[in-house]
């Protein structure tokens, strides 16, 4: 191609943009949001609220409108300026004219194609540059903890050009549109098929990988660029893919004037074109190919960078099962690093980050890469690595409401149809195994081998509980109960070679214990099974079979010397000392939380500062709500709390007391301001020792007896009808309260 | 080089079946105005465009500056100017932006721009964006994109179109002066006789597609050369066989040629003899009715 001719084209096209008010254009979408950003904050003044880990306003800003900018306006601002600047030439024989010129037909094509990029990217510059610029001046008039003046050169430039690369898939599609089509209605059709197809996209949680406007739609998912694996996302490169093609098509088919003229004149020209398809779908298969984190031969790697108000010296990981210490990584400058030859089996961990916790899939081979940025208030880590879409999976428990699980199951349903049980079980299942085969990350990021295979066999387990229960509850002899044999063949050839993760699921423990009693009536099961499992051989299987039992017990028990006395009995049935310090431990806390035990030592602190303790309140019942200005749940639990507490109001024996865990007073303090008076409202100085109490999560319930010892250490939440029962039945005077 | 263009053998047509040009033989000779005449629809316009490369000339038939025209072009069109079909504009530009869109293409003097304005006659409507421009206005910027660079071929389909007589005049002498002073050739094409004949040198007419005449206005001359005189008559056919070069136009009337006003007496007289009553002697014949005829068949 001639430069010559691509300089001329681009100024002829540039100059003919004049009057047109494109230009105009591109600047108003650019900086519409920011500005209707800082005007929103000038007029409300909880939007002003920054509540979120230190970052530099350009990034907040930009972070916060990048998908309503690129995902729409940018969109819209492409297919206008793509269908104005080829009507320009569509109406009054523009073409014939441009073609009597000395330029070539390439010439003309890219020059066109290059003014809507121009303009793109003056509109994505005009964009960033105002996000920052107006983010600096609110933070200049509403300045905000956690939100810094600097600026990040790296990130924005980063996000600059993942905006820049997105958008070309759009840009060469709508120009090819716009130039092949005559008139304006069809390429703006298009475009807005495309919003449809995002839309549908979104409510349906599925990704379109060959349309180019969905590839903009899943670069928009990170709008924080650092959460990427690579520079670009799979979807960006999809874009410049599609930018590519198009643009060749869309030049072929008008330099050739036709589509038929263009592909299907001749022989020559229909090998070529299929030839030239084959081309295109390799090229799209090897893009959009799915991701399976490469792992590392022999060794595992565990490192990270911190970003702590607390600059803890060690992060330490921990393994779920037994919350056993695996390696205590030390923490310089803010990075940790810690790569180990040892086998790590595969399982469920922690990384503990000074008492935040984060969860972690991990096995031999991984290379995981942490991002932690904590504060008192907010706890934020951004996993990269080799477990991405383990993570993802695992932090996103909504996975879809089950009709089989939920209701069916549940409510105990088709006792007398198993035709249609089994049906529905099938379907189920189905749903379940396509779900895992399908699941990706936004990046295209796959499941690892073995997570796929644990999933699996977690799945074919809960059907195969769920059927088990299905045929005690009907009949075990009767044939006509029991599951389609390919059906139940299938789940069966599952779960023979069980994972170890698998071993400490829930799902197994039921299904193991389920086969023990597989002919013991009911009333006798306990025991049968504390029998069989004495039976068993020692192995990881077995403890980890009996200290489930063992804890369910505990539960059910009331009296704290036969639960030691169980305990002490079974002890030795064990084979790794660890399972036996971690039943120990569990005990212990079970046992703490007897009622009439002693209420852990905690120092109070009231709202001006003096201390005072719960001694004050003897002689009277106290309900206390554990909370914390971060912790989202209580939001909603705490209005209910002091609902219940002006309930209660009259009831002069129980007290109602609000505690907080937080660690910053000072927000605490800020945060009561607005509570209502039946509450009273305290700050926990020494939270930890209420981990005696088991206490690690909140929103946290416990209720004291009159002599200041333990009267339920773990009371159900103020919305439940049991609640207002337990308050019933210690209130002084019986009054007779409505329901609402 | 003779000819700025030469056409040998063109067959053309989007379907192999309807052919829109047969067997067209065109040679435009250097420093020529060339007029190219035929009805609507007949295959000017089509013709025009494979000259000037918009329609693909598989066969390579049309030579331009000697040169097979999907070769030269497109850097060949810089000595190149053109008018088809209609006028090509940006409407939303004005006059001057669009002549300025010629400049910065074909890397002109912007003092063109002005110089050529003056010579259609728009140096008024310099800044007037080109959407409130008359027809006529309109027409006048279409020549100016052409003649802007000083090209040595011009190419017009139907320039005159839409422009009242003072103004057909102004473009007929802008021609024949940039003929004439700087040796430009001009292919021109017309269905309005009268003008065309006023300017020509060489013409061409083409009908349904096949080219009827091709040469210089002399050869053109010579064809019809004869005038005739035309007899209105009963009973035309008892006559004619009195006559030399007479044809039987109709049933009273008969077309003579004549070479001076003696001979048209001296045929009355030889046809009054024998008994004819005359009713009506007018002249007939002329480039337009040879035209008529030349193309009314098919």
């Amino acid at each position: 191609m001639n430069f010559e001719h691509l300089k001329k084209a681009f100024k002829t096209e540039w100059l003919k943009i004049k009057g047109l008010g494109l230009l105009l254009m591109g600047l108003i979408f650019g900086i519409l949001l920011p500005v209707l950003g800082l005007l929103v904050k000038i007029f409300k003044e909880n939007a002003r609220d920054y509540d979120g880990v230190s970052k530099t306003v350009g990034q907040f800003s930009i972070e916060s409108f990048l998908s309503s900018y690129a995902g729409f306006f940018l969109i819209i601002f492409i297919i206008i300026t793509a269908t104005r600047i080829c009507q320009t030439d569509h109406k009054n024989n523009g073409w014939t004219f441009l073609e009597t010129q000395p330029l070539s037909k390439i010439s003309i094509y890219t020059g066109k194609f290059l003014a809507v990029f121009v303009l793109s990217v003056i509109s994505i510059l005009v964009f960033i540059i105002s996000s920052v610029i107006i983010g600096s001046i609110t933070e200049i008039i509403f300045p905000q903890d956690n939100l810094s003046l600097n600026i990040n050169f790296s990130w924005i430039l980063h996000t600059f050009l993942r905006l820049v690369i997105m958008s070309l898939g759009v840009i060469s599609l709508q120009i090819m549109l716009s130039v092949v089509i005559r008139g304006f209605v069809w390429p703006f059709m298009i475009g807005f098929l495309g919003f449809v197809i995002n839309i549908v996209g979104n409510v349906r949680r599925e990704t379109y990988d060959f349309v180019p406007y969905n590839n903009v739609e899943t670069s928009l998912k990170f709008p924080n660029s650092d959460y990427l694996n690579s520079y670009f996302n799979y979807s960006e490169m999809l874009s410049l893919f599609w930018g590519i093609v198009f643009f060749i098509i869309g030049y072929l088919i008008y330099s050739n004037r036709g589509i038929k003229s263009a592909f299907f004149k001749n022989s020559s020209k229909i090998f070529k074109t299929i030839i030239g398809l084959a081309v295109i779908a390799g090229i799209y298969f090897w893009i959009s190919k799915p991701v399976f984190p490469q792992k590392l031969e022999g060794k595992t790697i565990v490192e990270g960078t911190i970003i702590s108000d607390k600059h803890p010296k060690f992060v330490t990981l921990l393994s779920n099962e037994l919350r056993d210490e695996i390696a205590k990584i030390p923490v310089k400058n803010g990075k940790f690093y810690w790569e180990t030859k040892d086998k790590i089996p595969f399982a469920e961990y922690s990384l503990d980050i000074d008492k935040r916790f984060t969860p972690l899939i991990l096995s031999e081979g991984d290379h995981i890469i942490f991002e932690i940025n904590s504060d008192k208030k907010h706890f934020e880590v951004n996993q990269k690595g080799t477990r991405k879409a383990e993570a993802q999976f695992m932090q996103s428990q909504d996975n879809g409401y089950s009709y089989f699980y939920e209701f069916t199951v549940r409510e105990k349903k088709l006792t007398n149809d198993p035709k249609k049980f089994y049906e529905e079980a099938q379907e189920e299942w189905k749903e379940n195994h396509q779900f895992l085969d399908k699941y990706r990350t936004k990046e295209n990021i796959h499941f690892a081998d073995d997570f796929y295979e644990f999933k699996k066999q977690q799945y074919a387990l809960k059907m195969m509980n769920a059927v088990s229960d299905y045929q005690r509850m009907t009949s075990l002899s009767d044939k006509k109960f029991s599951p389609p044999s390919d059906f139940w063949n299938e789940l069966q050839n599952i779960i023979k070679k069980p994972t170890n993760l698998l071993l400490t699921t829930k799902e197994y423990s039921d299904w193991k214990i389920k086969s023990f009693l597989a002919s013991t009536p009911a009333k006798n099961a306990d025991s049968m099974i504390f029998v069989k499992l004495s039976q068993m051989p020692k192995s990881t299987e077995k403890d980890q079979l009996l200290k489930n039992q063992l804890l369910k017990n505990f539960d059910l028990m009331r009296d704290e010397n036969q639960r030691n006395k169980l305990f002490a009995q079974k002890s030795v049935e064990f084979s790794n000392p660890k399972f036996v310090s971690f039943v120990g431990k569990e005990l212990q806390i079970i046992n703490n939380q007897q009622k009439g035990k002693p209420f852990p030592a905690l120092v109070f602190e009231d709202e001006s500062g003096k201390k005072v303790s719960l001694n004050q309140f003897k002689g009277k019942y106290v309900v206390i709500d554990l909370w914390a200005t971060w912790c989202g749940p209580c939001k909603e639990t705490s209005p209910v709390f002091e609902y219940q507490a002006k309930n209660y109001r009259y009831q002069d024996n129980i007290v109602f007391l609000a505690a907080s865990i937080d660690e910053d007073k000072n927000k605490w303090k800020l945060d009561i301001k607005n509570k209502k008076s039946d509450v009273t409202q305290w700050w926990i100085a020494n939270s930890n020792a209420l981990q005696m109490l088991g206490v690690n999560a909140i929103p946290r319930f416990i209720m004291i007896d009159p002599q200041g010892k333990i009267y339920n250490a773990n009371m159900p939440r103020p919305n439940e009808t049991n609640f207002e029962e337990i308050l019933d039945i210690v209130g002084e005077s019986k009054s007779f309260h409505f329901e609402m | 080089m003779e000819n700025v263009i030469e056409i040998n053998n063109l067959n053309f047509g989007f379907e192999p079946q309807k052919l829109i040009l047969k067997n067209v033989n065109l040679s435009v000779p250097k420093g020529s105005i060339y007029g190219f005449l035929g009805a609507n629809g007949a295959g000017k316009s089509t013709t025009m465009r494979l000259i000037m490369g918009l329609f693909n000339d598989d066969e390579n038939a049309v030579k331009v500056f000697g040169e097979n025209v999907s070769k030269i072009y497109p850097n060949g069109l810089q000595k190149i100017g053109s008018l088809i079909d209609y006028p090509a504009f940006y409407e939303h530009l004005s006059g001057y932006d669009n002549l300025k869109i010629v400049c910065i293409i074909r890397k002109l003097d912007v003092k063109r721009i002005d110089e050529v304005l003056e010579q259609v006659g728009l140096s008024n409507a310099r800044n007037i964006k080109m959407k409130k421009y008359s027809l006529g206005m309109k027409q006048r910027l279409a020549i100016a994109l052409a003649l802007i660079s000083n090209p040595e071929l011009l190419v017009l389909d139907e320039p005159v179109n839409g422009l009242d007589p003072n103004g057909m005049l102004e473009m007929r002498e802008l021609l024949i002066k940039l003929n004439r002073e700087n040796g430009v050739t001009i292919l021109i094409s017309s269905h309005l006789l009268q003008e065309i004949d006023k300017m020509v040198t060489h013409l061409g007419i083409i009908s349904n597609g096949e080219i009827k005449f091709e040469g210089s206005k002399e050869k053109l001359n010579e064809l019809y050369k004869f005038q005739k005189t035309k007899f209105t008559l009963s009973n035309a056919k008892d006559f004619i066989s009195f006559v030399e070069n007479a044809e039987l136009k109709g049933e009273n009337e008969i077309s003579i040629i004549t070479n001076s006003q003696e001979d048209i007496a001296r045929i009355n007289r030889i046809l009054v003899e024998k008994g004819a009553h005359i009713y009506q002697i007018s002249p007939a014949g002329g480039l337009e009715e040879w035209f008529m005829e030349i193309t009314k068949q098919n």
